[in-house]
């Protein structure tokens, strides 16, 4: 980062450096370091038992880590073995993914439960004013048992703020709502926290809420950062093969098929790299001709997405029929007037993506 | 800013280590003592002070007792299991016309103490009672030569008693696991072409294994342990070995080594128990939980409704009946302070007990929660270990210990210039108390574990992300949470300890009674007919647990 670039940042919400955590000899963060500008929304996005999760628990204070340090709003909160801020002193707001509201108590009650500093009257607006922020005011008298799993949902965030957090966490905070709901909720809480500039750090599995509600977006696997940068870059230009395959960013292939693959693809570009590393090919830059010479490419099966037609088609590396192949999937605006089983002329309209091994 | 976490709770974290420390330590002291008496006596040289007790049983009828032992626990097993299997899959699959009224009357015989359902058949069948009677009168006969009839007071008659009243276990648990056996299951089987019949012994019997292993054992353990029903059938066990030994022969040494030769057979059965729980994880199918019952014929229904029956009545209705005709027969006999007395003291010592019991259980469960460790999880673990200390086994264990402690404080108590004060422990309710909670100490700390188990660990850390300290998260969210087990914990507990009778019978004061053991004395007399009121108040009291269990259950 250059002087020039650092005097435009905005001041830091949080930073990690260097955790590492391990359970039992597994290692479960290794080295995880990144930072949050303060009102920007971080995405934790990797598969399942990457460590998204942990992490996000490491920054609450509700996991210990073994090393590092986290800094949040200027001031360290943990560093190695010498200082360790408890959770409730660190004055983060935290969803969790099964909500944890409070089953015996009502929303009014789940609300109040973390303003025991505040006198009866101010505790008072504060609920009113929470439940008008998520924009249910009617629900104090409630039970959690009696609200939708969406009203629930908008009942943990108005208590998570309540006490006016510095900073929200959020554990898949959308993966128990469904599809319509979902797409509306993520856009008002958004808009919620923009409003209010609260810095918040989410964690999913699913790239799409990462695209529908993130800032930046830093991808997650095997207890570290492999890539942090806006939603679209970590789409298109992957910076290492595991983030390509978890976003299915499109076809990878090494370098040492891509001789034969580029073969038959009629495009020119530079094909002299020498390091090992793999070309990403990108399903929509894929256009499809019939051929009625035989090219080694043949269609496998056409299906309908919604936003245009996927096609699957095999690639032979050489010429012997029982030669191995590689499938690649390409898409198509329009539906294209060739068959199953039949010859393929491909071609390639864009650079494709080198990405080092 | 150098602030490290919970230097606050340290303290308190040292006090819960200790008392934990001294709560395992009184846990594992019975079985220590009996342990350490039995090998003492290895190492005694003087020909005059051996205590050839044991050697003496051991070369005579020792070995007669250990049979008649395991012949009961076999004939329980085998009556429970008769009496149990098929009610459990009837009420767990079909649909019938009161299914729901007969799922509970199946539990009914659980708050029949056997020895008093013993002593009833026993009084019914009788060469005087009813049945031989009408039958002599039905058919002319003139005496007992004359027609056959079994003989009750035998080992088979005892396994009999036993299997009714301990029959509900393997029932409770059996239905259960029907019941959540997934019926996509059952359904995936029937479109491959099985028959019912072939569905119940191929998916849902193997599926149910754990859980019948699981029902077996106690009823094993409970009918090895039992005192009550031999002793009233004369039939010698290994319980009645160590009661003798005791208080007829005065040896304790003879009593501890017999004990310890009842632990072996209890460790066995443990040891056969943990192993298919093992199993049981790999069995726990998370599939389709809607269970679609099957809608039983007319004659299905019939048939079920007569088999039901007739154990209803055999274990609850006619014992229940009795007593009360007895009541109302020797109204004068029952109705006297006596019973009233005794049973304020039971309850008193009930309630001790049960609130002691309770509050260990929040004690080192809330422990465990807060900073689990696989060194608290070992202390839980001990807290169980007593309710599979056959009663008898454990009033040895702690007479042993107990006695010698009082011996030390007179003498300690001498040396200071003051009177003998006597046995302050083993000859008081200290003992009893102990005992109770040492034995019942695995139903309070079952409930509050289940109860922690259900409540998800996110709700700490939400209370925690709120700014409460541990013991808001534990006065706010945890305690209101687990009320209902808490309730359920205290009464189980104070049910058991009112129904104990082995421990009471051993280790009560010197004029003291509880209910069991004013009602057992009457019956050992033959004269249960003057105790009936008593005999109610039990069953009333045990009917209590099955009450509370159905109302949960249908609320949920």
């Amino acid at each position: 980062m250059n002087s020039e670039n650092y005097s435009q940042r905005k001041p830091t919400a949080l930073e990690l450096f260097n955790i590492q955590l391990a359970i039992a000899d597994e290692s479960i963060l290794q080295s995880l370091t990144f930072d949050l500008e303060e009102g920007e929304i971080l995405c934790l996005l990797g598969p399942s038992g990457c460590g998204k999760t942990t992490a996000l628990k490491t920054i609450a204070g509700l996991s210990t880590p073994q090393s590092g340090q986290i800094d949040l709003f200027g001031s360290t909160v943990f560093s190695d073995a010498s200082i360790n801020i408890p959770p409730e002193q660190r004055s983060i707001g935290f969803i969790f993914q099964d909500y944890a509201l409070f089953p015996h108590m009502t929303v009014g009650q789940n609300i109040a439960y973390g303003l025991s500093l505040l006198n009866k009257h101010d505790k008072q607006q504060r609920i009113k004013e929470s439940l008008e922020l998520v924009e249910l005011p009617d629900l104090e008298q409630r039970y959690p048992h009696e609200l939708s799993g969406g009203q629930q949902q908008r009942i943990a965030v108005a208590r998570a703020l309540a006490p006016k957090p510095k900073l929200l966490l959020m554990d898949e905070p959308f993966s128990n709502i469904d599809g319509q709901v979902k797409r509306r909720m993520m856009a008002d809480l958004r808009h919620l926290l923009k409003e209010h500039g609260i810095s918040c750090i989410f964690v999913t599995h699913a790239k799409e809420e990462a695209f529908a509600f993130a800032d930046k977006t830093a991808v997650m696997i095997n207890g570290h950062i492999e890539q942090l940068d806006n939603p679209a870059k970590v789409f298109n230009q992957p910076s290492t093969v595991a983030v390509a395959e978890f976003m299915e960013s499109g076809n990878l292939t090494t370098l040492k098929h891509s001789q034969q693959v580029l073969d038959k693809i009629s495009h020119q570009w530079p094909r002299d790299i020498e390091n090992s590393g793999y070309w990403l090919f990108k399903p929509q830059y894929l256009t499809l001709s019939h051929s009625l010479q035989s090219t080694g490419v043949e269609l496998i099966d056409s299906t309908y997405i919604g936003r245009g037609y996927q096609h699957d088609i095999a690639i032979r590396l050489n010429k012997s029929n029982n030669a191995p192949t590689i499938i690649w999937k390409a898409e198509t605006e329009h539906p294209i007037d060739i068959t199953a089983g039949e010859n393929i002329a491909l071609e390639y309209i864009s650079e494709p993506h080198w990405l080092q091994d | 800013m150098n602030v490290k976490p919970n230097t606050g709770p340290r303290i308190t974290g040292l006090i819960l280590s200790v008392s934990s420390a001294i709560f395992c330590a009184v846990m594992l002291m019975p079985i220590i003592a009996l342990l350490f008496e039995s090998a003492s006596s290895f190492f005694i040289t003087d020909s005059n002070l051996v205590d050839n007790t044991f050697s003496d049983l051991a070369d005579t009828v020792l070995w007669e007792y250990v049979k008649n032992s395991l012949i009961i626990v076999l004939g329980t097993l085998l009556f429970a299991c008769l009496f149990a299997i098929a009610p459990a899959w009837w009420c767990a699959q079909y649909e019938f016309s009161g299914r729901r009224y007969l799922q509970w009357m199946m539990v009914f015989p659980l708050a029949i103490p056997a020895y008093i359902s013993a002593y009833i058949y026993t009084d019914a069948l009788d060469y005087a009672g009813p049945i031989q009677s009408s039958l002599r009168l039905l058919f002319g006969w003139q005496s007992p030569h004359d027609y056959w009839l079994i003989d009750i007071r035998s080992r088979w008659g005892a396994s009999l008693m036993l299997g009714l009243a301990l029959s509900p276990y393997i029932f409770l648990l059996l239905r259960n696991s029907f019941e959540q056996g997934s019926s996509s299951l059952s359904q995936a089987a029937q479109l491959m072409g099985a028959s019912p019949r072939k569905i119940f012994w191929t998916i849902h019997l193997p599926l149910a294994r754990p859980a019948l292993a699981i029902g077996c054992t106690l009823v094993a353990m409970e009918s090895l342990a039992d005192y009550g029903t031999v002793q009233l059938f004369a039939i010698s066990t290994l319980t009645t070995a160590i009661y003798d030994s005791w208080l007829v022969y005065g040896s304790l040494t003879s009593a501890a080594k017999i004990s310890c030769l009842t632990l072996l057979f209890v460790i066995s059965l443990v040891a056969l128990e943990k192993n298919s729980r093992r199993k049981q994880q790999h069995f726990d199918s998370r599939g389709g939980k809607s269970n679609d019952k099957i809608k039983a014929s007319k004659a299905k229904t019939s048939f079920i409704w007569l088999f039901c029956g007739l154990i209803f009545c055999l274990g609850f209705l006619i014992p229940l009946i009795t007593l009360i005709s007895y009541c109302v027969d020797y109204w004068l006999e029952n109705i006297n302070t006596d019973v009233l007395r005794h049973s304020q003291s039971t309850f008193f010592l009930a309630i001790t007990a049960a609130f002691i019991a309770t509050l260990l259980a929040i004690v080192f469960n809330s422990q465990q929660r807060f900073s689990p460790s696989t060194k608290n999880q070992t202390k839980l673990s001990l807290a169980s270990l007593g309710y599979a200390i056959p009663g008898t086994v454990l009033a040895i264990g702690i007479l042993i210990p107990l006695g010698q402690l009082d011996i030390w404080i007179n003498h300690f108590i001498q040396w200071l210039g003051f009177e003998k004060v006597g046995l302050i422990l083993s000859g008081t309710s200290f003992a009893l108390i102990l005992a109770f909670v040492i034995r019942f100490s695995a139903i309070s700390n079952g409930s509050i574990q289940a109860a922690y188990k259900q409540m998800p660990t996110n709700l700490d850390a939400a209370s925690t992300m709120l700014k409460a300290s541990r013991f808001k998260t534990f006065y706010k969210i945890h305690l209101p949470i687990m009320r209902p087990a808490l309730i359920s914990a205290f009464l189980l507990v104070f049910i058991e300890c009112v129904k104990e009778l082995p421990a009471s019978l051993l280790l009560r004061p010197f004029d003291f009674e509880t209910l069991a053991t004013y009602v057992y004395q009457f019956a050992s007399d033959e004269q249960l007919e003057h105790a009936a009121s008593g005999a109610l108040l039990i069953i009333i009291v045990s009917l209590l647990p099955i009450l509370l269990l159905s109302r949960t259950q249908r609320m949920r």
